[in-house]
């Protein structure tokens, strides 16, 4: 009875949801750590400040939408650690061999989802492919 | 699987769209974009002809080219043919990402390859917009969720 009553109000028993899709969270963990290496670029190099800034927009932006994705999970019992900042200013290859890991990944991890959340990797992925072209 | 059959046909409609618009498009350009206009058209030709291939081997009659395209504002000069390129590859790009959105997982697809060839079509489509846009407004180049 209580599971027949879990079924249909999954999103009420918070003791028995599944936690956010591993997927999901790696790919904040990736947006996290992308903004960070922008940041520290930003610093470093503002003569290619409009390019970077608008791909920390967009990744501000992809950040935001995977954490209330992941927020309407329940919170897992341990958290994941940030990542560290980077020590040193990534040169703007590095920033693009980063963007075009982050597309393959967010590709790959869009595949093994479905619906929403495939779909909002899957825009993701597509928009790390421009800051790719936009940083060559 | 029917929903993915829809969104899949209208995915290839977008292509044929777009290869249809181009053409509108083209003379309006300066030279340097006419050659990015042709390489685009040419992608959006091969896309097309790939997946109504693709359609006709799930066993689906794939949807032809309208007979012609009502343009959405007047193609007078270059910034407005710029726009329309960009209005054309937004519009294959959402076609691409709903397909994505009611597809079963790479697992679970009985027509293997269908999500990877989407999440190709989605980002060819976003960078060729990221350049159409980059010309019409330098300092905003890129949105965050293409296709959205």
């Amino acid at each position: 009875m209580g599971a027949a009553i879990g079924a249909l109000r999954p999103q009420r028993r918070a003791a028995v949801s599944p936690q956010a899709p591993v997927e999901l969270r790696e790919a904040l963990a990736r947006e996290e750590s992308l903004i960070a290496g922008l940041d520290a670029a930003l610093r470093g190099a503002p003569g290619e400040a409009a390019s970077l800034r608008a791909a920390r927009a967009d990744h501000a932006a992809h950040a935001a939408a995977l954490r209330s994705t992941v927020a309407a999970y329940p919170t897992p019992s341990g958290s994941d650690a940030s990542p560290p900042p980077p020590v040193t200013v990534p040169s703007s290859a590095r920033l693009r061999t980063a963007e075009i890991a982050a597309a393959h990944a967010a590709a790959a991890e869009s595949g093994a989802l479905s619906g929403a959340a495939a779909a909002l990797l899957a825009s993701i992925s597509a928009c790390e492919a421009t800051h790719a072209d936009l940083l060559a | 699987v029917s929903a993915v059959i829809d969104a899949w046909q209208a995915a290839l409609a977008a292509e044929h769209a777009a290869v249809a618009g181009y053409d509108v498009l083209g003379p309006h350009l300066d030279p340097v974009q006419v050659g990015l206009a042709r390489t685009d058209q040419q992608t959006h030709r091969d896309l097309r002809d790939a997946t109504s291939t693709a359609l006709t081997a799930a066993g689906q009659t794939p949807v032809p080219a309208e007979p012609s395209y009502p343009l959405p504002f007047a193609v007078t000069d270059t910034v407005t043919a710029e726009r329309f390129a960009l209005d054309l590859e937004s519009a294959c790009a959402a076609a691409w990402r709903y397909l994505i959105a009611v597809s079963p997982s790479t697992a679970g697809l009985p027509t293997a390859g269908l999500r990877g060839d989407a999440q190709s079509a989605l980002t060819g489509s976003a960078v060729r917009a990221m350049r159409w846009r980059r010309l019409l407004d330098p300092a905003r180049p890129t949105v965050a969720f293409p296709g959205l």
